[in-house]
């Protein structure tokens, strides 16, 4: 996988050593729309665009050109359910415009911007606003999206597009933008080595983020806050998931992270805070889920008994209501070195881990489980005292799932 | 009447079980704030505290203070007064010690450190446990000669409320669990004010944990204002109750 930077060197010295005209769009210019503009241009120019507001049918850009504006134009396509600007061309790059009111269509997937099976394309510093998807690739390659600001005011789930959306891709760069209001803020589907770094996805109807079939991939440092559900990692391979911030994904099927069919892929210092579940696993298989901090969360790990082989380790359990829950009776993955708030043991030999093991799996948490209406029960006197009788006597809880050396105080305090 | 009740009040004021009791309160209310950092952990534990220990120490003191003043009862049935003006001075001046004890213990260092509505929900169930508790203990104590059984009753009635109601709850749900009964078990939960007040807590604080399709049904009705007015309207008759029974009692019966 190329890195970012080196991904923009190499475009910059294509685009240098062609050698290349500017054309410059303006209303009072000669060349009045940007329309206009493209039938003029061959590979390697420029077109500068004005500040203004362009009224703009569909713009085929089937040369490889810089178009960009320093005052932020505006390229309006006024409520039409066609996409606003379509990429055919490697090397493309595209900055500093706003685009606004692509119109929503259920026949077609409109974008404020499409690339339609190029490399080398970058798209930086755009404002996308009320447009039915925002940034659509199709089968693209070695691609950046960066610093571009997606707003949508959808309502409704079935009516509204995605933010960034990537049918079929390779080493693609989504990074540094900010993404509200859509239904899934970054969609990734058939979408292979591809990078996810610095964005905000937040109040999205569906999903902040979400894989399907895609693998190899990362993200990383992004922040997914007030999400319908969160982010969803769906029939994927080795997604490396680092220092992210999952943030009060909120509501009665919402969750931090969901992790459906996926394997073989690593959750490393992430930050979940106040979702209703933090993680959510089904059918997730040898991950390694580590240096993680669980906080405030209803549950802050749900893991369904048909994963496997999953590595939970030095993760800070910081009160939540339920730590883990399970559905099975079995324990198929690996509990070790977390910090669990409610662990009331002792450290004997001061190796700061605790000398007796924990269960992490609450009763009360599997009396919900099989009694959803328990659920009127939290925090009675009586589910108390059947807590601590089993912590006695463990007789329900999967005995296997245990963590043998529970950390005595939080990583986040070392 | 006034007299009466401000008597028993500052009589008990002057008691030193109250005394302990409202230390006790005061060094787990104020404490817990002190030692823990997370507010909403700290409102957990005073919810349990409330929800054990008022009713238990509430009853067995209402308990043994009327026995211990029957002469004074006595004393004060010859003087011409009004019967009913007598029992409600007694019922008002041990709730009115108890509720103090409570304000002053949990109450003040709730509002002082975390004034959130969930801190007004608990005070308000720390009160009118103490209330419905003393109303119990009353009733208990008026129909019953001995003190010694009518503690021990109190004692059946405080594992009654706190631990057995939920146990038989949980097991009729589990028998019941193919159907839908969350309704039903609204309805049962008046039954047992200990729940009620339990409720109308945890539905301010954690609103996570009881998602899903029963935690909806139960977070529409008591999370909403109605859902609360009710809950405060079923906790005002279970005060109101008892102390009507009282007072038939007391009314009618031989010293």
């Amino acid at each position: 996988m190329l890195t970012r930077s080196g991904m923009i060197a190499l475009i910059l010295f294509f685009h240098c050593s062609l050698g290349a005209n500017t054309i410059t769009v303006g209303k009072n210019l000669s060349v009045k729309s940007i329309a206009q503009a493209l039938t003029l241009v061959k590979n390697g120019d420029s077109i500068l665009v004005k500040k203004g507001t362009y009224h703009e049918k569909t713009l085929m850009i089937k040369q490889s050109i810089t178009l960009f504006t320093k005052e932020s134009a505006k390229i309006d396509a006024q409520g039409v359910a066609n996409d606003l600007l379509v990429i055919f061309a490697d090397n493309v790059r595209i900055k500093g415009f706003q685009f606004v009111n692509v119109g929503v269509s259920f026949l077609k997937e409109a974008a404020a911007i499409r690339l339609v099976h190029c490399k080398n394309v970058i798209v930086e510093n755009n404002k996308i606003d009320s447009c039915f998807f925002g940034i659509y690739i199709e089968q693209a390659k070695n691609s950046i999206i960066s610093d571009n600001q997606i707003r949508g005011a959808f309502k409704d789930e079935a009516s509204a597009g995605n933010a960034i959306h990537a049918w079929k891709g390779k080493a693609l760069s989504i990074c540094n933008n900010f993404i509200t209001g859509h239904r899934d803020g970054i969609y990734f589907e058939f979408v292979n080595n591809s990078f996810i770094e610095n964005n905000k996805s937040q109040y999205n109807l569906r999903y902040g983020l979400h894989f399907m079939f895609s693998n190899d991939d990362g993200y990383e440092n992004n922040i997914f806050q007030d999400n319908g559900a969160g982010v969803a990692v769906m029939f994927s391979r080795n997604i490396i998931m680092r220092n992210n911030q999952f943030i009060h994904n909120w509501g009665g099927a919402s969750y931090g992270l969901l992790l459906k069919e996926i394997s073989d892929g690593s959750i490393d210092k992430n930050q979940f805070i106040e979702n209703t579940i933090g993680i959510m696993a089904e059918g997730a298989n040898r991950l390694t889920i580590s240096n993680n901090k669980f906080m405030l969360n209803g549950t802050a790990m749900d893991i369904k008994g048909n994963c496997l082989d999953n590595k939970i380790i030095q993760n800070d359990f910081v009160a939540n209501t339920f730590e883990v829950v399970t559905n099975s009776k079995q324990n198929n993955n690996f509990f070790n070195e977390n910090y669990w708030s409610n662990y009331s043991g002792y450290d004997l030999n001061r190796d700061s881990f605790g000398d007796i093991a924990y269960r992490p799996v609450n009763l009360f948490a599997k009396i919900t489980n099989e009694v959803p209406s328990a659920t009127f029960l939290l925090h009675s006197p009586f589910v108390r005292l059947m807590e601590i009788g089993e912590k006695i006597f463990p007789q329900f809880i999967p005995q296997s799932l245990m963590d043998k050396r529970p950390k005595i105080k939080p990583y986040a305090d070392d | 009447m006034q007299n009466i009740s401000y008597s028993i009040a500052s009589d008990l004021l002057k008691n030193k079980a109250i005394f302990i009791y409202g230390s006790l309160l005061a060094v787990l209310g104020w404490g817990m704030f002190l030692i823990e950092s997370q507010p909403e952990k700290t409102i957990l534990a005073l919810l349990q505290i409330t929800l054990i220990v008022v009713p238990l120490m509430t009853g067995i003191f209402a308990t043994i203070y009327y026995y211990n003043s029957a002469e004074f009862v006595q004393l004060l049935l010859i003087q011409p007064l009004r019967r009913s003006s007598i029992i409600w001075g007694i019922f008002a001046g041990l709730t009115s010690g108890f509720v103090l004890s409570f304000l002053v213990g949990i109450g003040l260092p709730l509002l002082l450190f975390y004034p959130t509505t969930a801190s007004i929900h608990l005070i308000l169930s720390g009160i009118f446990l103490s209330v419905i508790f003393t109303g119990l203990a009353l009733l208990v104590s008026t129909h019953q000669q001995d003190k010694a059984r009518s503690i021990g009753f109190v004692l059946l009635l405080w594992i009654f409320f706190t631990f057995i109601f939920d146990g038989i709850l949980l097991w009729t749900m589990y028998q019941l669990a193919d159907y839908p009964i969350e309704k039903s078990i609204l309805f049962v939960t008046f039954l047992n004010p200990v729940s009620v007040a339990r409720t109308l807590v945890v539905m301010q604080t954690e609103a996570a944990a009881l998602l899903g399709l029963s935690g909806a049904i139960f977070q529409d009705f008591f999370g909403s204002l109605k859902g609360s007015f009710i809950a405060i309207l079923a906790l005002i008759i279970w005060g109101v109750i008892p102390y009507l029974f009282i007072k038939r009692k007391f009314l009618t019966r031989d010293f």
